[in-house]
């Protein structure tokens, strides 16, 4: 039987990450639970859908008794997290039932017996690469918001990783943008490997994930999972299955104008204009011409806007009409001082840049206007 | 090989007269379904300008000889059936001898056929319902019967054709049933020499549904098979991953005869339960084995309904036949078994697994509404109105901030049941549905951008596996849907490409809803005039596109969505002439309370 101890903190720090994996609309009571365990002087922690989402990680314990558990998530969260800060003792007496003590507390919380609880299965991966924490939540800002929400295309759900010898590529899209950044680092994998992971779990990757750590994150893949482990936690989801578009073929490979745009300004100009712009699907008209561009919008029942921001222009003046939206979502997280902005037609795909990178790609498609 | 023989009276009288012949693709099902009688094994359609110009029937089945052919064109002529007992047992799908006659009457009919193990063939022509010729031909074993100029004789009935595109859907739509009924037997429909539909008659349902909705839609099929007694319904549904806004991929059997039947409908949706969204629709190909006694038939020219002796039995083998069927798939709904009526009818119940209680999950709390305009005579302070609510009342308020007074008049106080917003006014109660509501607001959206819409381009174009009708209907009504900023292209076979969506929907699934609108659209079809068509187009657009019931709503969409509704035109109706709101003025409410 389960008998363990570990500091309030700890414990509540952990369950805060971990909460988040429990389903709560599970068909199957048991899923709804955070499993836990108690062995070799750590306490485990895990809740899983089964489907897109596994959180599963370990703390240091004093254990007693080697055992296991599952109780409701939500209710394990807020009890831990209104105790005192002190050793926490859990201890569960009979199957499916655990006492939690702490202080002059003493909780009695009816769960299930962890028998029938499931897990994902677990990985057999074929492929293997770690890489740094700070650079992988990095790459996922830069892409996942790209994905689509449309449930109706699954594949464009989720994020292509594509793990090359000598670097890694994260593609997302929702067709009506796509956001594409190479990571160059040597990965140890023999072949090339791509798969579909879901945007769901890579935000939850990313909450995790410290912004300025340079701790190692393992990558694993598989045929049909995922797993990450960064510290002393592993997240796992089922692969998307499926062909990822062919993104190659999105990437406009002669625009002949180029537009060279400070960030900070340009996303100004850009949520002022939005304020109108959000009543008419967020359209923005961009006009260039030599070292101005001109953004304006109109909505039909409230009036219109104008602004006008200084740029370096190289080839003919250019109007075309984007989605503020889109554009700005990439303006947040480009990072540096400069955009480059490549046109051709007012039709044609845009590509943005950061100024002198070419590890990260954001194409942009255009909004005509049908009269 | 059966013969034809006329009827006598008596049994024609017996036979309601009715129609046969209303358009191409009735003469398409008819001639058919004489092929399938006739044992085909291999049956080609071949149209032209939508049959208008041409149909021609090819099959390699029994054939007939002269004489029995000169039999075939005279009314109620037939091999199927002899005396009045026979009626009782109809195990053919043809019976009543009234196809070819009626063809005939109204067309250029020629029938060239050469019974099985015959040397040579005979060939027929039938003109203004007159035998113009008959001769001998030599030709293939089996029957081709070809009609051209169809409705030449009667100007009126030709005028009201439909545009080519909607008169080839129609026919390819019998092709399918009938494919779906035989899948033994290979199809092939040919318009205008170009390939619409073929099936290999390999005798597997998944293959001929792979052939006419596209390999994607295939994959999500579950199978169906279940016997009781001497009753046995087999085939296939579809997965709850995969629904449509209409019945019109329900196709039903009884034996091989496809049938429209409410029973069977009411009984595949009731085993879905709440597996099923509002307003979505599974789609299914069952057929339903039953002694030929069983069934009558016999009620309607076009034989497409039927009535069963023992309505009740079939209803609770398709129940549980298709719930079985789905629970196999690891997909079982929360209401089953469910033993009292239509769980999701009646003001009392909230739908099942969408409760929510801020706060709690304990029922039978007391929700504490703070409705401030709901008096007339109140407090400013403490204007606190208690409801007790003994069956959860659903209202999802953020904490602490129950009325937000939105403009001077309307306030509004929450979401009930997950499909209305409660409002109040100074005297009045509003309630107001959340579909309806979106849908006008969207249907303003749309019309008020008619003349300057924005369409965003993709960076990846989409393909659209439909079938043969939707797709045709979808290309029909392309200037509209490209005025609404849809670019669509003839993507081969029945799929299309798409290149842009309306800029106002990016955000509302814009596939999902151009495939609802083209199964929509193949099913009615538009008023003929292209301003009325667009309205039409709008407002389907509009329902589509807008939030269903059934969604919960966050505090500032309900806020949007109100704001939005009360700037429309015409807040109370929505674009079908629904109402939107409907209300209670404080004085009704008063004399509930004995005021």
């Amino acid at each position: 039987m389960l008998k363990a101890s570990c500091p309030q903190g700890v414990l509540h720090e952990i369950l805060q990450t971990i909460s988040r994996g429990v389903s709560g609309r599970s068909t199957q009571p048991v899923q709804n639970n955070i499993f836990l365990s108690s062995a070799d002087g750590n306490l485990r922690l895990v809740a899983t859908d089964l489907e897109y989402l596994s959180l599963d990680t370990q703390v240091p314990a004093m254990v007693t008794e080697e055992g296991a558990v599952t109780i409701p998530g939500r209710v394990f969260n807020e009890i831990v997290a209104s105790l005192a800060e002190e050793e926490v003792s859990l201890e569960s007496e009979s199957p499916g039932e655990l006492t939690i003590r702490c202080a002059k507390s003493n909780y009695h919380v009816r769960g299930l017996p962890s028998d029938d609880f499931q897990f994902l299965p677990a990985i057999e991966p074929e492929v293997e690469f770690t890489l740094p924490e700070g650079d992988l939540r990095k790459i996922l800002s830069q892409t996942i918001f790209a994905c689509s929400q449309d449930e109706t295309r699954p594949i464009l759900t989720g994020a292509l990783f594509c793990a090359k010898p000598d670097n890694l590529i994260v593609v997302a899209t929702d067709t009506y943008r796509l956001a594409l950044r190479t990571l160059s680092l040597p990965l140890d994998v023999a072949e090339e490997k791509k798969v579909i992971v879901s945007a769901r779990v890579l935000g939850e990757l990313m909450r995790i994930l410290e912004e300025d750590s340079s701790d190692p994150v393992s990558v694993r893949l598989s045929r049909r999972l995922v797993e990450f482990e960064v510290r002393n936690l592993k997240i796992a989801s089922r692969l998307i299955e499926g062909e990822f578009p062919n993104y190659e073929k999105v990437i406009p490979q002669d625009p002949d104008k180029k537009l060279v745009l400070q960030i900070a300004p340009l996303e100004r100009v850009l949520r002022r204009a939005f304020i109108v712009a959000r009543l008419d699907s967020n359209r923005v008209v961009l006009r260039g011409e030599e070292s101005l561009l001109r953004l304006s919008a109109q909505a039909p029942d409230l009036g219109s806007v104008e602004e006008e921001i200084e740029m370096e222009l190289t080839g003919d003046p250019i109007e075309i009409a984007f989605n503020a939206r889109y554009l700005l979502d990439m303006l947040e997280v480009a990072g540096g001082e400069q955009v480059a902005l490549h046109l051709a037609g007012s039709l044609n795909p845009g590509t943005l840049r950061p100024l002198g990178r070419d590890d990260y790609t954001y194409v942009v498609m255009p909004m005509q206007i049908i009269a | 090989m059966p013969t034809i023989r006329i009827l006598p009276d008596n049994l024609a009288n017996r036979i309601a007269a009715g129609e046969v012949v209303e358009r191409p693709a009735s003469a398409v099902k008819e001639l058919v379904e004489n092929a399938l009688d006739a044992g085909a094994r291999r049956v080609e359609v071949r149209l032209r300008e939508g049959g208008r110009e041409l149909i021609q029937v090819v099959d390699d089945g029994c054939g007939m000889t002269a004489e029995d052919l000169v039999l075939a064109v005279h009314r109620f002529a037939t091999s199927k059936i002899a005396e009045a007992q026979d009626l009782d047992a109809i195990t053919t799908l043809g019976f009543r001898g009234e196809a070819l006659p009626s063809i005939g009457a109204v067309a250029r009919l020629k029938i060239a056929t050469r019974p099985v193990g015959q040397e040579g063939g005979t060939a027929i022509l039938v003109e203004g319902g007159e035998i113009t010729a008959l001769e001998e031909v030599g030709c293939a074993p089996g029957t081709t019967v070809t009609i051209s100029d169809l409705f030449y004789n009667t100007p009126a009935r030709r005028k009201f054709l439909a545009t080519t595109a909607t008169e080839r859907g129609h026919c390819a739509d019998w092709i399918v049933r009938l494919a779906l009924a035989y899948p033994h037997v290979s199809f092939r429909l040919l318009h205008n020499d170009a390939q619409v539909l073929a099936t290999g008659g390999t005798g597997d349902l998944r293959e001929v549904l792979a052939a006419t909705f596209g390999s994607d839609t295939a994959r999500e099929l579950l199978p169906v098979d279940l016997q009781i007694g001497a009753l046995r319904l087999r085939g296939v549904v579809s997965s709850p991953r995969l629904l449509r806004a209409t019945r019109a991929h329900q196709f039903f059997y009884v034996n091989s005869r496809y049938v429209r039947s409410r029973a069977l409908g009411a009984a595949l949706t009731k085993a879905y339960g709440m597996l099923l969204p509002a307003g979505r629709q599974p789609l299914c190909a069952l057929r339903l084995e039953i002694g030929a006694n069983e069934v009558d038939p016999n009620v309607h020219p076009t034989k497409i309904e039927v009535r069963f002796r023992r309505p009740g039995e079939i209803f609770s083998l398709t129940e549980r036949a298709v719930a079985e069927a789905l629970a196999t798939a690891g997909y079982r709904s929360l209401d089953r078994p469910s033993t009292s009526a239509e769980p999701r009818r009646g003001p009392g119940l909230l739908p099942a697994g969408r409760l929510d209680l801020p706060d709690s999950d304990r029922r039978g709390q007391i929700e504490r509404l703070r409705i401030n305009p709901f008096f007339d005579e109140v407090d400013e302070r403490d204007a606190g109105v208690e409801v007790h609510a003994e069956t959860p009342l659903s209202v999802a308020t953020s904490p602490g901030s129950a009325a937000v007074p939105l403009t001077d008049e309307v306030a509004l106080l929450g979401q009930l049941w997950n499909r209305y917003l409660v409002t109040a006014t100074g005297d009045r109660l509003l309630l107001i549905d959340q579909h309806r509501a979106a849908e006008r607001v969207l249907f303003e959206h749309l019309q008020r951008k008619d003349q300057r819409v924005a369409s965003q381009l993709l960076a990846i174009p989409q393909s659209l596996e439909l079938s043969g009708p939707e797709s045709a209907a979808l290309l029909e009504s392309r200037e509209v849907l490209e005025r609404l900023g849809y670019q669509l292209e003839d993507f081969g076979g029945t799929s299309l490409l798409i290149r842009a969506v309306p800029a106002a929907v990016t955000y509302r699934e814009p596939l999902g809803m151009l495939r609802d609108l083209a199964a929509d659209l193949a099913e009615t079809s538009l008023p003929g005039e292209l301003a009325a068509a667009r309205q039409e187009i709008l407002a389907r657009v509009a329902c589509h596109g807008a939030i269903t019931a059934g969604q919960r709503l966050r505090q500032a969409e309900m806020e949007e969505l109100l704001r939005a509704l009360l700037a429309t035109q015409a807040p109370a109706v929505c674009p079908h002439g629904d109402p939107i709101i409907v209300d209670f003025p404080a004085s009704q409410v008063d004399r509930r309370f004995n005021r």
